[in-house]
């Protein structure tokens, strides 16, 4: 094979290759073959730990935080996986909103810390506890009330207390939330609001 | 001393190289006159009025539509003025590099062909990219250098030098695209075998004060001489490589403020990837958190080193799926070979003839993708001819050497740097390649006639 012919045989293999086939995406750029979970890789976390203290947040937003979820109220432990609706069949109209995500824990167990405020204009009193449902109506979480929130009575007719603000955990960082208030007498919930986290 | 290098048997042929550079250039301003102008082009010529604020691009661009104002051209002067330049800058140095008209001519026919065959090379020229001015100013500088090659001349020299400055001011990267050819320069400033020290060691000086004078413009700005903020430029390139090297590794690299706290998964990171452009991750995505452009108080920049070392395999595979798009590999379509319109901007700049410049942009975006126009191909001829070259001796191999060096050299930076595959990040080396070809293979068959020629009687 003379010399020329060789240089054109190997030019046109090097054209010919990626003319006829271009690329195509790779696999990994599939987002239905992930099989990978949310949690942090080890060097995010240090990165996050390194520069803690630059995270400044504004009153009303979360932060993220590579703590595991503090531990849920001991009077919760039985309720939850529970359903709702099982567990406190009275339902009563009540005051209250819920405000926001405030933490984001991403340590073990990961979850999630809301804040709200509620208001039972029957007793003239904040619901004790609050629970944090699921959209199948399983109980998911749980907090208390009596966190200062001198805003809403100054905003809310009615509302004759600064303590009506509370705080619940949930053991999740995805899916929707319902906050149910537990009224004075252990057995009638009145709904607090709703996130989707 | 002979009076020309062997280098440059031909001559510039002025008259010449300007009707084909005026035609050019007429070709390529009219349709789309004053020039198409994305976010950057709009940026750039904002900067030119009101001042520079930012160093997140260099100034220079802004100066030259400053100028160009000045000299009541406006942008389209600025449009009009590059696509000469670049034109012209082939058309006298393919003139010195061939001997005879003809060739050159043919020459310049194949370049002017490889803009309607690669569209993308086209489609950038329309285009107020600071990429094309870099192309124009290198190519004016080559030609510059060629002239001062053929004659001898100091002045040519110093305007290459210049020439060359200015490219390597315009983009942050330009400086690349003459990492050879700029050595040589100094090696052999009128590319003749000896050189005296002293030509060298003026070369040297000249290109010295040229590209500390292009440095210098990045970092102080006209008229005040006030000095800069850092760019930063890299915080971009890291975040899209966190994005990248999560949704190949299937875990999570991106610290939580990139999300605005919010929790996401793999699959999630690899339905905001996009190899094309990192400002496509920042696009919305049902049923995935944001993804947002930030630093995250310098957690971007922490991760960054031990996601590469950690995931070196993906990141290698991120970065080359980049680059595949990069240099129109991908099997879909060239990403941007050209920009469409006009942006919509408070100085009253409008397309002068809006239905040709649709004809043109519609010529670009069918004909980009075909794989036979792709701008991969030039990067696999060129070699060849360089090859050719070699084989053949001719005493042009070393620059050709240098110009496809720099033309190899400035895409393998993009590969670690670029946060985008825009198709006018290669534009440079593009031209550049192009040039090397259609001059290359009017050499290779001028040295072929002139050899098969009967050679002259000796003279007595």
């Amino acid at each position: 094979m003379s010399l020329r012919l060789r240089l054109a045989v190997v030019g046109g293999a090097i054209l010919a290759g990626p003319l006829f086939a271009g690329c195509s995406d790779p696999i990994w750029r599939n987002p239905a073959t992930s099989r990978g979970a949310a949690a942090l890789t080890p060097a995010v976390q240090e990165a996050v730990v390194a520069r803690l203290a630059d995270l400044k947040p504004r009153s009303t937003s979360k932060i993220t935080v590579v703590q595991p979820l503090p531990s849920l109220p001991g009077w919760s432990q039985a309720l939850i996986g529970q359903s709702l609706k099982g567990l406190f069949p009275n339902r009563a109209p009540c005051l209250g909103n819920l405000d926001a995500v405030r933490v984001r824990y991403l340590g073990e167990p990961e979850g999630v810390a809301i804040v709200g405020w509620g208001w039972d204009p029957q007793t003239k009193a904040a619901p004790p506890r609050v629970l944090l449902v699921d959209d199948s109506s399983l109980i998911r979480g749980a907090g208390v009330s009596g966190a200062p929130r001198p805003n809403v009575p100054k905003a809310v007719p009615g509302v004759t207390s600064a303590k009506v603000g509370w705080v619940a955990h949930a053991p999740r960082l995805v899916g929707p939330l319902d906050a149910w208030g537990v009224l004075a007498d252990g057995k009638t919930v009145c709904q607090l609001g709703h996130i989707d986290l | 001393m002979p009076k020309s290098s062997s280098v440059t048997p031909g001559a510039p042929r002025w008259g010449l190289s300007a009707a084909y550079a005026l035609a050019a250039a007429l070709a390529v301003a009219w349709p789309v006159w004053p020039g198409l102008m994305s976010y950057d082009s709009l940026f750039a010529y904002q900067e030119s009025r009101t001042g520079i604020e930012t160093a997140l691009w260099p100034p220079m661009h802004a100066y030259l539509f400053w100028l160009s104002d000045r000299l009541g051209g406006g942008p389209g002067g600025l449009l009009a003025f590059q696509a000469f330049l670049l034109f012209f800058g082939a058309a006298v140095s393919l003139n010195l590099l061939v001997r005879r008209r003809i060739w050159a001519v043919a020459g310049l026919a194949a370049f002017t062909v490889g803009f309607v065959a690669v569209p993308q090379l086209w489609g950038c020229s329309l285009v107020h990219w600071r990429d094309v001015v870099t192309a124009s100013f290198a190519m004016g500088g080559l030609a510059a250098w060629l002239v001062a090659a053929r004659y001898r001349a100091w002045p040519g020299l110093a305007l290459a030098a210049a020439s060359f400055g200015v490219a390597a001011a315009l983009r942050y990267n330009a400086v690349f695209l003459i990492i050879l050819v700029a050595p040589l320069m100094i090696w052999t400033p009128f590319l003749r075998p000896q050189e005296a020290a002293r030509p060298r060691a003026a070369t040297a000086a000249l290109l010295a004060l040229a590209l500390g004078l292009a440095w210098a413009s990045t970092q102080w700005r006209l008229p005040d001489l006030q000095p800069l903020p850092h760019p930063n430029n890299f915080a971009g390139t890291q975040e899209f490589d966190l994005i990248g090297i999560s949704a190949c590794a299937d875990k999570v690299y991106l610290p939580p403020r990139v999300t605005d706290g919010w929790p996401i998964t793999p699959r999630q990171i690899r339905m905001h990837y996009d190899p094309r452009h990192l400002q496509i991750a920042y696009e919305p995505r049902a049923g995935a958190p944001n993804i947002i452009e930030t630093g995250a108080f310098g957690q971007v920049a922490l991760v960054w080193p031990q996601a590469v070392r950690e995931e070196f395999g993906c990141y290698l595979a991120h970065r080359t799926a980049v680059f595949v798009e990069q240099m129109g590999l991908a099997r879909r379509d060239v990403f941007m070979p050209t920009y469409g319109a006009i942006d919509a901007n408070p100085y009253g700049l409008a397309l002068a003839r809006p239905q040709a410049a649709a004809k043109v942009h519609a010529y670009i975006t069918t004909r980009a993708p075909e794989l036979w126009r792709r701008p991969f191909l030039l990067f696999l001829l060129a070699p060849v001819v360089v090859a050719l070259l070699w084989w053949r001796k001719s005493p042009a191999r070393l620059l050709f050497l240098a110009l496809l060096g720099g033309a190899f050299v400035y895409p393998a930076v993009l590969f670690v740097a670029a946060p985008a595959a825009d198709g006018r990040y290669i534009y440079p080396p593009l031209v550049v390649l192009a040039f090397s070809l259609s001059a290359g293979v009017a050499m290779l068959i001028e040295s072929k006639t002139l050899r098969s020629a009967p050679s002259p009687a000796p003279r007595s």
